[in-house]
């Protein structure tokens, strides 16, 4: 299993700590100063982001599915789609 | 909002877990009249964001050194160096569903309340307030059992090298944030706690238009706040959560 981190700049600080495998979400963590109403929508969405493909459009899917109750300010689906994504750049 | 009174608390100079569980005590037990709260901390602290990593963001070690309280609030955003400002909580049942506006209107608050101290302050989304343009408070809210829950800070004054000693910024963000930087982007009132208090206490009730009623904390407020303290905000399993 593979592990990397990433931070990504948003309109607030998106910082994520990924384990992977065969191109496959293992194990995520997303921490930032961003908010999330209600904060508890952050670790249902780590939970369905384990076993997603790391591709843009199985990811944003995901991120759009998970938040579409709870009100983000701070960053779009967009920006954590990248945000994941850049674990693979380092 | 709509309101009759708000009930005032102040509670003074505590440490980070108490003041933490003061604020989720009151969140538990509010009843129909909103509450403000003024307080201070002592020893200074360091509180971060709910969703923020402890490790990643303070540097616990500094902060264990020079004996500074470190906490996870349950508010979303950055972390924040507590040391000379006045900090204020304001709870209430009667709140508008859209975020952004119930921080303008409570902000709204503050910054009349800074107007009484001649200070013309602006709203800046997402959760700041400015003076002429530089960062002077900081504010965070959440709801949960239909009850907002907003804190922010307001800088008293600033000690820049103990704040940069005590939190670990971002590579990401550092080209903006060197001290240099910072003592140009962020503000302090000059003015003492007292006199803030005084000014917030004025501008809440201007904005709501209710009368602030002086009030001290319930024995069942401050028996929650120390159960919160020993089984929530005093814990490395909360404090060390992500």
């Amino acid at each position: 299993m593979k592990e990397s981190t990433n931070t990504y700049k948003s309109q607030k600080l998106i910082r994520v700590f990924l384990k992977y495998e065969k191109d496959t979400i293992q194990q995520i963590t997303i921490t930032g100063d961003f908010f999330i109403h209600p904060e508890e929508s952050l670790e249902r969405l780590e939970g369905e982001l384990v076993g997603t493909k790391l591709e843009k459009s199985a990811i944003m899917e995901v991120v759009e599915r998970s938040l579409t109750d709870s009100q983000v300010f701070g960053f779009d689906s967009q920006a954590m789609t990248e945000a994941i994504l850049g674990c693979l750049d380092k | 909002m709509n309101i009759d009174g708000i009930r005032v608390l102040e509670t003074g100079y505590n440490s980070a877990p108490w003041n933490m569980a003061i604020d989720e005590a009151l969140l538990e037990g509010l009843g129909d009249t909103p509450t403000l709260r003024l307080y201070g901390w002592r020893p200074a602290a360091v509180s971060i964001g709910y969703f923020q990593s402890l490790e990643r963001e303070v540097n616990v070690t500094t902060c264990n050194k020079y004996g500074i309280d470190v906490v996870r609030r349950i508010t979303g955003g950055g972390a924040v160096f507590h040391d000379s400002e006045l900090t204020y909580s304001f709870l209430t049942k009667s709140y508008d569903k859209n975020i952004m506006e119930s921080y303008k209107v409570i902000c709204d608050a503050v910054i009349i309340g800074l107007g009484r101290l001649g200070f013309s302050a602006k709203f800046s989304p997402i959760n700041d307030i400015t003076i002429n343009g530089k960062k002077v408070s900081g504010n965070a809210q959440t709801r949960k059992k239909n009850v907002l829950l907003q804190h922010g800070t307001i800088l008293l004054d600033a000690d820049i090298e103990k704040m940069f000693s005590v939190l670990k910024v971002a590579p990401e963000k550092i080209h903006d944030k060197t001290i240099t930087d910072a003592r140009q982007r962020i503000t302090v009132l000059n003015r003492t706690f007292d006199e803030t208090a005084t000014a917030l206490k004025a501008g809440f009730g201007e904005k709501f238009n209710a009368e602030p009623v002086i009030d001290a904390l319930a024995w069942q407020e401050q028996d929650m706040a120390k159960k919160l303290v020993r089984e929530k905000y005093a814990t490395k399993r909360w404090n060390w959560k992500r």
